[in-house]
């Protein structure tokens, strides 16, 4: 009886002691996307495509100046179900950018379901970021709230240090394309 | 006990309370009268900056205007605009949104007159280079912004000295929800701005 009852404590020990903690009962499902390849998520579909880096970012009527330089991803969403705003954020090593807010010609917008448009994601970083250890697996991240928690997440890694830096890029309304 | 104590010297009673005294002043710095460091809070240039655990930031000018950065707010008979321009790099490894800026309880500037003990007023913030409202700050990038307030007009004028205090908060682990948040409020260090038109 008391052999019972140590074992049943020595047990109750071990499933405390491996429990995973909150933030890893309320992760992500993180689908990894390939450059070209559309992957699938519970909010959108995404082709991810060339990643461009430059120092001013251009679109009608705003340009964007920045201390840093400006990483812009290319890629075709849409939404599976309903409308939806895609939130996207990239991680160089130990740091996580946002996409930017600056300009309204990006793929944060309402994407409608069923129905995708091609056109950029882009992130204001300081130039160090092109020159952090981890820069060549850069990671765009995407779904459709900031900080999601039990939902799935598209997964994009790439080598920033691969594309040159360019002066200026000009981006422009995402358009309609067809899958 | 009393009468151990009476069959003890009373000089060496003395003694022993000065010897304790002694003991416990010495680490707190003897017995001159000092300023509690910990409630001197240094002073600052405009445009100096100051680096705490949520931001590093300077506060590079004060400005009053009837113009509303925002392009449509009318100022209502008695108020004004008070501009503040700040320079503000994040400490974090995370992108944080700048709107908080602003709320005078999350804010990491304490202007007086803008928010008066046991008040909460909210502003406005916006990019300095693009004026792009509520902007998100980025990782090592130290970022223009302009902080916007309403505020009597007869509360403050051009020419007038205003003290901004420059408060630092501690991430902390949030009590009942899962994730962190800014907490424990305390000025790091204070600057005199003169009010520009």
């Amino acid at each position: 009886m008391v052999a019972v009852g140590i074992v049943l404590t020595g047990a109750a020990f071990v499933v405390a002691l491996t429990a995973p903690d909150a933030y890893t009962q309320q992760g992500t499902f993180v689908t990894s996307a390939r450059e070209g390849e559309l992957a699938s998520g519970r909010s959108f579909d995404a082709i991810f495509g060339d990643v461009r880096t430059a120092r001013l970012l251009a679109a009608p009527g705003w340009a964007g100046e920045t201390a840093g330089v400006w990483i812009v991803v290319e890629a075709e969403v849409a939404a599976t179900t309903e409308s939806a705003t895609p939130a996207a954020w990239l991680t160089i090593g130990e740091r996580t950018f946002a996409a930017t807010d600056r300009t309204d010609v990006t793929l944060e917008n309402r994407v409608d379901a069923g129905l995708p448009v091609a056109g950029v994601f882009a992130f204001e970083v300081p130039a160090s970021a092109l020159d952090d250890p981890d820069a060549d697996s850069a990671t765009l991240r995407m779904s459709n709230v900031p900080t999601p928690r039990l939902d799935s997440v598209l997964s994009y890694t790439f080598d920033v240090q691969a594309v040159p830096l360019e002066q200026t890029i000009s981006i422009d309304e995402p358009k309609r394309v067809v899958w | 006990m009393t009468a151990r104590l009476q069959r003890v010297h009373p000089l060496i009673l003395i003694a022993s309370a000065v010897i304790v005294a002694a003991l416990i002043a010495w680490p707190l710095g003897g017995w001159d009268t000092v300023s509690l460091q910990s409630k001197t809070v240094p002073t600052v240039q405009p445009g100096e900056t100051v680096a705490g655990q949520q931001y590093a930031l300077s506060v590079d000018g004060l400005e009053l205007t009837e113009v509303n950065p925002d392009g449509f707010t009318e100022p209502e008979t008695g108020e004004t605009f008070l501009i503040a321009r700040l320079t503000v790099e994040i400490q974090s490894d995370t992108a944080a949104d700048a709107s908080s800026m602003a709320r005078s309880r999350d804010s990491p500037i304490a202007v007086g007159i803008v928010a008066g003990f046991g008040t909460d007023v909210d502003g406005d913030v916006r990019l300095k280079s693009d004026n792009t409202s509520s902007p998100i700050l980025q990782p090592g990038l130290p970022t223009e912004l302009i902080v916007v307030w309403t505020v009597p007009t007869a509360s403050i004028g051009a020419g007038d000295e205003v003290t901004v205090s420059i408060i630092d908060r501690t991430l902390t682990e949030n009590f009942l929800t899962l994730g962190r948040a800014w907490t424990k409020p305390r000025p790091i260090a204070e600057t005199t701005v003169t009010v520009d038109s």
